[in-house]
C-alpha cells in the first residue's frame, strides 16, 4: 500500500508545520512539528515503510517509534480525504 | 518606548526586500515584536517576516518566534479560506459561461512568490469583461453572495464601476472587477487586452485563469500608484518580484502602458521599489527617469489625498469619457438609485468611513 497526498486540497507551510484544507471540509487540519516533512514526502507515492525511513532519518529518530506514531496519522489523513491510498 | 515611525518604516522595507536580488541585511529590530508584527500585518508582510525568521535573517527569542508563528498561522488560515471561496466563485462564473481572471493576492501568491506562504491577502479580486459584469453579479448572488451596496444606476456596474464588492461565505470580501483602477486611468485601460493570453495558477489541483505576469506587473504598479494613499510594502514587494522575473518583457510592459495612456502610473508605482534597496531592473530605472506630463500630473493628483477622492476621481474621469458616457456617469452620481442611497446611509450610520 502506498500513500500520496490528494491534489484537490489547499495547503500552506507554516513556521511549525503545515495547514491542510480539504475542499468543503469544516476544519483545517494542522500537522505540527514533523508534519511538514511528512507532507513533503507524500508529494510522491510512498510506502509506509519509506515514510517511516524518511521521517526517522530527517529527525534522527528511532524508526520503530516513528512507525508507531505515524500509523494513526496516515489513517486519519486518509479518513479525512487528504490522502489517496493505492494498492500495490 | 516605541521607536520612531521612520525607523520602523525602514525596517519594514528591509523585510519587504528579503530574498530579492541584492537586498541588504535586515538590521536590528526597532520596537517590540508586537509592534513589528502589527506593522507587518498592516503591510501584508507577515508571511515574509515568517520566511525571514525561518531562515534566521531576523533574531527572535523562542517566545517571539512562537508569537510570530501564531500570527502567520492565522494569516494562512485566512488565505486558505479565501482560496476555497475563490474556487467556489470561479466555479459559479464558469457554470454561467463567464470567463474570468484572478487578480492580485491569490494569483500572485502562487505565481511570483518562492512559497505562497509568504503572501498574505485579505480578500479575493476577480476580473470579468464589462459585458459580463451584470451576469456575474447575478450568478454570484444566486449562489449566496450578498451585495451590501446596490449599484448607483442600472447600467453603472458594467459601464463605470471599478469593481463591485460582494460578501461571500464566512464574510469574506469578493471584489468583482470591471477595470483595474478607479477614476480616469480606470477608463483608459483597454479592457479587451486583459482577456488576452491568460496565464494559469493551480489551486487545489485546478487550473485557474489569471493575467500574464506582464499585466500583473502593470496592474500592480497602477494599484500602488493609484490605490491606497500609502502603498503597502507587500504590494511594493510584488512589483519588485514581478520586475525581476526573467519571463517579464519590460519593453512590452511599457508599450502596453503607453498604449493605454497609463505610463505615468506605471512609473510612479515602480519608483516605490527604490525604498527596498535591492538591485533594481532596467524597468525600474526607466520609471525613475520617466518625465510625467502636466496632464498626468493633474490626473495623478486626484488619487493623492484621502478626503474627497471619489468625488475628485469622478470629476477627473470626465476628460476621458465620451459625451454620452459623461451624461450617464454624471446622472448616476448625482441621482443614484434609492436603494443605493439607503444602503450608503445605513453604512455611514454604522461606520464613519466612506463606502466608496
Amino acid at each position: 500500500m502506498t500513500s500520496i497526498r490528494r491534489a484537490d486540497v489547499l495547503w500552506r507551510a507554516t513556521l511549525d508545520g503545515v495547514l491542510i484544507r480539504p475542499l468543503g471540509a469544516a476544519e483545517v487540519i494542522k500537522l505540527a512539528g514533523t508534519g511538514l516533512t511528512l507532507w513533503g514526502a507524500l508529494d510522491e507515492p510512498s510506502t509506509f515503510e519509506a515514510l517511516c525511513s524518511t521521517l526517522a532519518a530527517t529527525h534522527d529518530a528511532d524508526p520503530a517509534v516513528v512507525a508507531g506514531d505515524l500509523r494513526p496519522v496516515i489513517d486519519d489523513l486518509a479518513a479525512r480525504g487528504v490522502l489517496d491510498l493505492i494498492d500495490g | 518606548m516605541a521607536e520612531a515611525p521612520d525607523q520602523r518604516t525602514e525596517w519594514l522595507a528591509a523585510v519587504a526586500a528579503f530574498g530579492l536580488p541584492g537586498a541588504g541585511r535586515i538590521g536590528p529590530r526597532p520596537g517590540s515584536i508586537g509592534d513589528v508584527m502589527a506593522d507587518s500585518s498592516q503591510h501584508r508582510l507577515t508571511g515574509v517576516l515568517a520566511a525571514a525568521a525561518a531562515s534566521e535573517a531576523i533574531e527572535l527569542s523562542p517566545d517571539e518566534f512562537s508569537q510570530l508563528a501564531l500570527a502567520h498561522e492565522g494569516a494562512m488560515r485566512e488565505a486558505l479560506l479565501l482560496e476555497e471561496v475563490l474556487l467556489e466563485a470561479i466555479g459559479v462564473l464558469t457554470s454561467a459561461g463567464i470567463d474570468s481572471r484572478v487578480l492580485k493576492g491569490a494569483a500572485l501568491a502562487h505565481m511570483v512568490h518562492a512559497d505562497p506562504a509568504e503572501r498574505c491577502f485579505g480578500d479575493n479580486d476577480v476580473w470579468v469583461g464589462s459585458a459580463d459584469v451584470d451576469a456575474a453579479v447575478t450568478a454570484l448572488m444566486d449562489a449566496g453572495a450578498r451585495r451590501p451596496v446596490p449599484p448607483l444606476s442600472p447600467s453603472y456596474d458594467r459601464r463605470f464601476a471599478k469593481s463591485v464588492t460582494l460578501q461571500w461565505t464566512g464574510s469574506t470580501e469578493f471584489d468583482l472587477h470591471r477595470t483595474l483602477a478607479a477614476g480616469p486611468y480606470g477608463f483608459l485601460i483597454d479592457l479587451a487586452e486583459l482577456a488576452r493570453d491568460p496565464a494559469e495558477v493551480i489551486l487545489a489541483g485546478r487550473a485557474v485563469r489569471t493575467l500574464p505576469a506582464d499585466l500583473h506587473l502593470l496592474h500592480g504598479a497602477i494599484h500602488v500608484a493609484l490605490g491606497d494613499v500609502d502603498a503597502r510594502f507587500g504590494n511594493v514587494r510584488d512589483l519588485a518580484l514581478l520586475a525581476a522575473r526573467p519571463s517579464v518583457d519590460h519593453e512590452a510592459v511599457v508599450e502596453t502602458a503607453n498604449r493605454w495612456g497609463c505610463a505615468a502610473p506605471l512609473a510612479v508605482g515602480l519608483r516605490t521599489t527604490a525604498a527596498l534597496g535591492h538591485h533594481r531592473t532596467d524597468l525600474e530605472h526607466w520609471a525613475d527617469a520617466y518625465v510625467i506630463s502636466d496632464i498626468d500630473r493633474r490626473r495623478l493628483a486626484v488619487y493623492a489625498e484621502r478626503d474627497g477622492r471619489f468625488r475628485r476621481q469622478a470629476r477627473a474621469s470626465w476628460s476621458v469619457l465620451g459625451w454620452r458616457d459623461r451624461l450617464a456617469f454624471t446622472r448616476a452620481l448625482l441621482m443614484p438609485n434609492a436603494a443605493n442611497r439607503a444602503a450608503r446611509r445605513a453604512r455611514t450610520a454604522v461606520s464613519p468611513s466612506p463606502s466608496g
